[in-house]
């Protein structure tokens, strides 16, 4: 081949191939699911409620490892069940042998998260989300400031302002945070496995797209107006309890005097507002030993 | 400086990757980072260690121009250029693999219209008013001491050419050459803290985290600039030498420079060994339970195949060979140094890969397997073939050796 | 100076504090960025008093300066509207 004839040539192969990926890439890019009912895009929570400091306890002794917290949470926040199967509450199966303190880290060794039948004998359930701390570390090493503390103590996320880098997740010392790997495929309806209802999409919970981070907000959707939130709410053995620290009458602050708390990797200096209590027996929902 | 033949292949297969990695990286942007192998657990990867390892290449262009400036070692001056402009493209590049990890990338500028806010808390808020320094200073002085080469293109090319170098120095006055030097000087002295401050503000990315083992430790930024002292100028030995051989400087670019550039590689190299060592052996003493596991999983465990290959054929096989190289004096290998630098430099990736990975996958416990996607590797081998492109594009327009040296020879 | 002062000794106040509600961080980021900026206004410092001094090499220095700040920060708002297509 000469050299205008090879210059040619590749000229033609180069023009083949570029029509080839050009078409490639706009037939992907048309065929992006779009979310069903993706709202507009700016994010507005409740006014934050002031001088309250809102807090949860677990009753680590009562759960029984349903997780019926887990799904009422994905429920009642919009949670898609594709394509990622991502729930912001994890509940760990462990051996009685276990302490909670042993632990530098979550979970312990031994402990099972896909767990098919509970409660089982000999073990213990250890349900978690975000512990909205106090001294939190993901919101200080947020670079556009999308997450941050409100006022009445709740961590949340400006899904407008996250640029997804997940240094939020990196620095959370418990792993709470999910991040959005795919676009959130939602139903417009699904059937409820906690009570068989059918639950429509939440409105007053923001929908994310890809690429952003996401976790437990103490559904600050009801929170804020004076609700538990969901999880609290379908615990059947009343394991969960949810307040105002500031509030000496709430049930947190009750509970913080009264009983024995918990703190994981307290060490690290978070302070978290998530902590654990248990009264060593397990208790069913009108507070009598089972 | 004429093109030769191989240049237009060569030029072929790195748009050929670079194709392939634009079109990866457009399957993640419609898609989202689910192409990656990353997870909620391992949370950063490739990317991640991509940019780490770009910040390291990035230490070599300033830090030997201002060793040539300060301790006046003339001899390396030649190669201070093709150091200084490896500088600007890794240091881009570094940038651009940051976007890449981004979930929301077209939300880059909030980084920006959010700083004044966020500059008093966050980690990478610090790494970018550093990097974004430090770029900015090693452009300057790049530019200001390629105003004489640019006056002398212009002089030496007629019409268009001539022009478009006469362009590139406005201002230009007879006789600058003085206040140039002084401001290149004053460069050098201030590009220093702020070269040492970069890779800090990096390390300190990953080591302010006090819940992560073994990457919280108060040594990182130490421990980070050794690695991208030794990786940097080994880098810039391979690319002496390959550039040496291409454009026939072998009078111009002496062999001893390679010896002394290669030694220091070798130095930085064995500390880096010893502060390894210092780390394991610290954490499988005494560390606690999880510092224990991941260092547990380096030596003996899931990561030990890599942790050892990476250190004795990566680390210490070329340091040996190099050491045997300083003990001769007077004598130089520069095809060898060439090639144990370049194993130096890849075995240095594959040891950011030890840093990020083991720590995030199973350092909390919650083991989160992460094998990566081949998006992730043809993004990878594009992030590398567009700045050996950008490379050989930009040495055809500025001259890699200052003219006056090479119209004397 | 006397705000960062202010600042810094609230930050404090809160952090040592026990009493329940969300602890503000100390900003350390005014020193650190405090130091990557030193060198840079030393540098500055010494081009504009140095000598020997040209202005027009004074006005080249601090305009290409200004040029690759410019350049930076536009390349980030460019990169981010340019992605923007595919969100």
């Amino acid at each position: 081949m000469t050299k205008s004839n090879r210059r040619d040539f590749l000229k033609k192969v180069g023009a083949v191939g570029l029509f080839y990926a050009f078409n490639k890439i706009a037939v992907d890019y048309k065929n992006v699911g779009v979310p069903v009912l993706r709202q507009s895009t700016k994010v507005q929570y409740k006014d934050p409620v002031h001088g309250a400091n809102f807090g949860m306890m677990i009753d680590v002794g009562a759960c029984v490892g349903c997780r019926r917290c887990q799904h009422a949470c994905r429920l009642e926040n919009n949670i898609p069940d594709e394509p990622s199967n991502m729930h912001w509450i994890d509940v760990y199966e462990m051996e009685n042998s276990t302490p909670i303190t042993a632990v530098e880290s979550i979970p312990p060794t031994g402990a099972v998260l896909d767990y098919e039948e509970s409660p089982k004998d000999d073990h213990w359930y250890l349900s978690f989300n975000c512990f909205h701390c106090e001294n939190a570390p993901c919101t200080r090493v947020c670079p556009t400031g999308a997450t941050y503390a409100d006022e009445d103590g709740i961590v949340l996320i400006n899904y407008d302002l996250c640029i997804g880098c997940r240094y939020c997740m990196a620095a959370c010392p418990y792993n709470a945070r999910r991040f959005n790997w795919w676009d959130p495929k939602h139903e417009t309806s699904r059937i409820s496995p906690v009570d068989g209802s059918v639950v429509v999409l939440n409105e007053e919970v923001p929908l994310r797209t890809r690429g952003v981070t996401e976790k437990c907000t103490f559904c600050v959707h009801r929170t804020r107006d004076g609700e538990n939130p969901k999880c609290v709410e379908v615990c059947p053995v009343s394991a969960r309890h949810f307040g105002d620290l500031n509030d000496p009458d709430s049930e947190v602050s009750i509970l913080r005097e009264t009983e024995r708390t918990i703190n994981i990797r307290e060490n690290l200096g978070t302070r978290p507002k998530l902590q654990y209590f248990t009264r060593g027996v397990k208790w069913n929902k009108d507070g009598e030993k089972s | 400086m004429h093109t030769s033949r191989e240049f237009f292949p060569f030029i072929g297969l790195l748009a050929v990757i670079s194709g392939v990695a634009i079109y990866g990286y457009v399957l993640q942007l419609t898609q989202g980072l689910g192409v990656t192998g990353l997870n909620d657990v391992t949370i950063w990867g490739i990317y991640i260690v991509n940019f780490i390892f770009f910040i390291g290449i990035s230490h070599a262009g300033i830090a030997i121009s201002a060793t040539v400036r300060l301790m006046k070692l003339h001899r390396y001056h030649k190669i201070a250029r093709i150091a200084e402009l490896l500088t600007i493209v890794s240091l881009a590049m570094a940038g651009l693999s940051i976007v890449i990890d981004l979930g929301r990338p077209d939300r880059s500028y909030l980084l920006v219209t959010q700083y004044l806010k966020r500059f008093k808390f966050s980690p990478l808020t610090w790494d970018i008013t550093a990097v974004g320094t430090y770029l900015t200073l090693s452009a300057t002085y790049l530019y200001l001491t390629l105003r004489q080469d640019f006056k002398l293109l212009s002089e030496r090319f007629t019409g268009l050419r001539g022009k478009f170098y006469g362009m590139l120095i406005p201002l230009y006055e007879v006789g600058e050459k003085a206040t140039i030097d002084r401001l290149s000087f004053w460069l050098s002295v201030t590009i220093l803290p702020i070269m040492v401050m970069v890779h800090t503000t990096v390390a300190w990315i990953f080591a302010l985290l006090g819940s992560r083992p073994l990457w919280f430790t108060a040594f990182a930024g130490p421990y980070y600039i050794v690695a991208a002292v030794a990786s940097g100028l080994g880098s810039v030995v391979v690319i002496a030498a390959v550039m040496r051989r291409i454009y026939h400087w072998e009078d111009i670019i002496e062999p001893m420079v390679f010896k002394g550039l290669a030694n220091i590689s070798m130095l930085t190299t064995l500390i880096y060994i010893y502060m390894m060592m210092a780390e394991q052996i610290g954490a499988l003493y005494a560390g606690p339970e999880a510092e224990f596991l991941v260092s547990y999983e380096w030596i003996f465990g899931s990561f030990s195949g890599l942790f050892w290959g990476m250190t004795t054929l990566g680390l210490i096989l070329p340091f040996a060979f190099l050491l045997w190289q300083a003990f001769k004096p007077g004598y130089v290998h520069i095809e060898g140094s060439a090639v144990a630098c370049t194993i130096l430099v890849i075995a240095f990736w594959f040891k950011r890969y030890m840093i990020i990975v083991p720590t995030l996958s199973i350092g909390i416990q919650q083991v989160g397997i992460y094998a990566p996607s081949w998006v992730e590797i043809a993004i990878m081998l594009g992030a590398f073939a567009i700045p050996i492109l950008m490379y050989a594009i930009i040495t055809k327009i500025v001259p890699l050796i200052e003219l006056e040296e090479e119209e004397t020879h | 100076m006397s705000s960062v002062i202010l600042g810094l000794t609230q930050a404090l106040m809160n952090v040592a504090s026990s009493e329940s509600g969300h602890v503000a961080p100390l900003p350390l980021g005014y020193l650190v960025v405090g130091i990557i900026w030193a060198p840079a206004v030393v540098l500055f410092i010494a081009a504009l008093v140095g000598k020997p001094r040209q202005a027009k090499i004074t006005t080249v220095f601090f305009g290409f300066v200004a040029i690759m700040v410019i350049v930076f920060i536009g390349a980030v708002f460019g990169l981010s509207a340019l992605l923007g297509i595919f969100y």
